[in-house]
């Protein structure tokens, strides 16, 4: 039972790796801590069902359009809410994000009502059997959708231009300013694959959940895996998402579903308390 | 006594009479909403002495909100305690408790203490929830009412003479706190941690008392809410209330000592106002903050000077 409960766990893991990538982008590379960041999965989740089930369209182009709508999303928010905000202090970013997550919580509310939608998985159901493990194609396709992902987001960083751009950016904003770089338009593409990363993982988590305006409250989680990770390296986002999924998954199996939501701020205390700097990091943090 | 001096005087006893007179001539209704005021200002002064003057983002101010609440409700329905016992006690747990939250703003600061304040409201309004044999879960409680020998006070009339007289004392306690050592401390801890600690500024107390000052505001407060509504759910104590103080303070300006009270007034009118358009409340005050925010980030309280400017320049 007990690989069982991990193995889910890394489904879901993988799903929270794929936003937590995204948060940490913003991150580090705009200086911008986005507390929207848990309703833009909730959103693109509705935006899925609307291609999905309401148009027919198939199972990979709705994705696609759905990261496409979602990171079109991205540059919006970038423009019209973020850049004005580029040199307030962090207090000011950290409210104005959050009337962001509430506005689009809200709209979601208006829109689509406090229903749960369920969204059909393009892969079946049926289970195999691994050893002990029940595996199904759906959680197959879930890792595989996001390795994928995590492969396109790593070849774009490390052998594009533009991935340079931004790796230079995040390191060093004047100099990168100096060398030509357009800033600017390397934070929106920023906001958009964050935004991307995450709608991507609104649209994998609402098979296994049913979708509703509370989705957004995955925040929680995305903080803790981001800070499990230490908030300033990618590999340790994916790998806090992962840690984090199966840490939840066997607090929920054997102490009490009540709990699963307990421990992410447990975690997220904890971590910040006594280790600011994430599990994995040597070096010192970054302060504020 | 000077001429001017003097006739701030007479300013200050008019508006405090009109205040003292008010549930005479008050429709009951105005009264409990003027009663949610000055819990509101309570909650805000002390929220603006951590962040406005000190600097720390607090997330976290409804879970103190309720520590306060719960703690005074239980202590007269369990214990049996007189209200004018439980109040204080409330207050205390809250800053005893925020001794436990206020450790790592040595450590963090900016958005991850604001992560910790957030997390820290999360866990307690869970516990409310969870917790069904102390706190009745989502049943709620309902608070008694306060008694003074054989008074008892269960009107809103009685109760505004508790609330106001107390916000009073502590509005004059919080503007003696910022005008002293202490509060220069906290000015100049947010101008620079590193400029204050070479000039022999103490970080860790100072932020640890800017921590304890806003919570115990903000548990008071709480013991008083308990009272106005006589009755409590914990979902008075969500993060979004939290949001809404951090609003308040925002909106009516950071670190003034006038603007908290701006903020409150505009938040306990506001969802009056917005009467039928319920619905739409929190998206309403998602764009007021934004607004505000992005083009207003000084706050409400600046708004004249900001007007003034543009007119001169025009």
């Amino acid at each position: 039972m007990f690989l069982q409960v991990v193995f889910s766990g890394i489904v879901v893991g993988s799903i929270y790796a794929l936003v937590a990538l995204g948060f940490i982008l913003i991150y580090k590379g705009t200086n911008i801590m986005n507390f929207a960041q848990g309703e833009m999965v909730m959103i693109s989740a509705y935006f899925g069902l609307m291609y999905h089930v309401y148009y027919k369209i198939d199972y990979f182009t709705s994705l696609i359009l759905t990261i496409l709508t979602a990171g079109l999303c991205g540059i919006m928010l970038e423009r019209i809410v973020c850049r004005p905000l580029l040199k307030s202090p962090v207090m000011s970013i950290i409210i104005a994000t959050i009337a962001v997550s509430i506005i689009i919580k809200n709209i979601a509310r208006l829109v689509w009502g406090p229903i749960f939608y369920p969204f059909p998985s393009a892969f079946s159901v049926t289970p195999f059997h691994l050893g002990k493990v029940m595996i199904t194609p759906k959680d197959i396709g879930t890792i595989v959708i996001t390795l994928i992902l995590l492969g396109m987001l790593y070849y774009g960083l490390q052998h594009t231009k533009i991935g340079a751009a931004m790796l230079a950016t995040a390191s060093n904003q004047k100099a990168a300013s100096i060398m030509g770089i357009s800033v600017k338009r390397v934070f929106s593409i920023t906001w958009a694959i964050s935004f991307g990363l995450a709608s991507a993982g609104g649209f994998l988590l609402a098979p296994l959940v049913s979708i509703t305006p509370e989705m957004g409250d995955i925040v929680i989680v995305i903080f803790t895996a981001a800070v499990l990770g230490g908030l300033e390296s990618l590999t340790g986002a994916v790998v806090g998402g992962v840690l984090l999924g199966i840490i939840s998954n066997l607090a929920g199996f054997y102490i009490s579903t009540a709990f699963k939501d307990v421990v992410s701020f447990l975690i997220l205390i904890t971590i910040l308390m006594f280790k600011p700097s994430g599990l994995f990091s040597r070096g010192a943090m970054r302060k504020a | 006594m000077s001429k001017v001096k003097k006739n701030k005087i007479i300013f200050w006893f008019i508006i405090l009479s009109l205040f003292l007179a008010a549930p005479q001539v008050l429709d009951n209704y105005f009264v409990y909403l003027l009663n949610l005021f000055f819990i509101a200002c309570i909650v805000s002064v002390g929220l603006n002495i951590l962040t406005g003057f000190a600097g720390q983002v607090s997330l976290g101010q409804a879970a103190f909100f309720g520590i306060g609440a719960y703690t005074s409700s239980l202590c007269m329905i369990k214990i049996g305690f007189p209200f004018w016992l439980s109040l204080p006690l409330g207050g205390l747990a809250g800053a005893g408790i925020s001794l436990l939250i206020g450790l790592p703003s040595l450590k963090v600061s900016g958005y991850y203490l604001a992560l910790v304040t957030l997390a820290f409201n999360e866990i307690v309004n869970l516990i409310m929830i969870h917790w069904k044999d102390m706190t009745n879960g989502t049943d709620g409680l309902n608070t008694p009412s306060p008694k003074l020998g054989e008074f008892v006070f269960s009107s809103d009339g009685s109760k505004y003479y508790v609330i106001f007289l107390l916000a009073l004392f502590l509005f004059m306690a919080a503007r003696n706190i910022l005008k002293s050592k202490t509060g220069r401390a906290f000015i100049s801890l947010k101008d620079s941690e590193v400029a204050s600690q070479s000039v022999g500024i103490n970080l860790g107390k100072y932020k640890i008392i800017a921590f304890m000052i806003s919570a115990f505001y903000a548990s008071l407060a709480g013991g008083l809410h308990a009272i106005a509504l006589s009755y409590i759910h914990p979902q008075d104590f969500s993060l979004f209330r939290s949001i809404i103080f951090l609003m308040m303070i925002v909106i009516g300006g950071l670190g003034t000592l006038r603007g908290p009270f701006i903020g409150a007034a505009l938040f306990t009118l506001l969802p009056e106002a917005l009467g039928k358009f319920h619905e739409y409340q929190e998206l309403i005050y998602a764009f007021i903050l934004l607004a505000s925010i992005i083009f207003l980030p000084s706050g409400l309280i600046r708004l004249p000077g900001r007007l003034a400017a543009v007119t001169r320049k025009v």
